[in-house]
């Protein structure tokens, strides 16, 4: 029966999937591109994705230790957040190169817009639990 | 926070252990001592109800306003 704790799991592990697979292609990609302009926005994506990557990992594994509203969890989806704005401003650099890659930037960039709203929910979540938590 | 809580004025006037209060009262002395230390953001009607009933006092006996020193 699918409940709660193997969604949890199933995040856990594409999660872990899209880590790996990330980490292989930064390893392989000189070995079949050697355009460095290829390389060089590759390995500038590379960095703010490995990062938004081990923030969403960070926030899982606090969810799996019922530490929902944390301000671990705030400091995570901020790193998330920028992480997705710098990818997309190099995306968007990249694309005066192929324009394509404009397409990319957006998507980065509004999952960048829309971890950053998620996190200040989060924390006013925090501030409204704290406060019931204090409520005697 | 302006707003003080002197419980344990009134407990030491009473001679009321905080294990006492806490049962007389019905909530956990774990929560007893936040509100004790000032630690609360927030106090329930019926839970002042209950203390000024187990303590036979008035609300301004626990609660008081204190006002806070504000550096320029």
């Amino acid at each position: 029966m699918w409940n709660h704790s193997k969604s949890l799991l199933l995040t856990a592990w594409w999660i872990r999937i899209a880590l790996a697979v990330w980490l292989i292609i930064a390893v392989v990609l000189p070995f079949f591109y050697r355009k460095p302009a290829v390389l060089a926005l590759f390995y500038l994506v590379f960095v703010p994705v490995l990062l938004a990557l081990y923030g969403l990992h960070k926030m899982l594994h606090n969810i799996q230790k019922g530490q929902i509203f944390s301000k671990e969890n705030t400091s995570a989806l901020r790193l998330v957040s920028w992480a997705c704005f710098f990818a997309a401003v190099f995306l968007l650099a990249g694309s005066c190169i192929w324009p394509i890659l404009i397409f990319a930037a957006g998507a980065i960039g509004f999952l960048g817009l829309f971890a950053r709203v998620i996190k200040n929910m989060l924390t006013e979540a925090i501030l409204i639990k704290e406060e019931n938590d204090f409520t005697i | 926070m302006p707003i003080v809580v002197n419980l344990d004025v009134v407990m030491a006037k009473r001679k009321m252990s905080s294990g006492e209060l806490a049962e007389k009262i019905g909530i956990t002395p774990a929560n007893l001592s936040i509100l004790k230390n000032n630690k609360a953001k927030a106090i329930r009607f019926s839970t002042l109800e209950e203390i000024c009933k187990a303590l036979d006092c008035q609300p301004a006996d626990i609660l008081a306003y204190e006002e806070e020193d504000t550096h320029d």
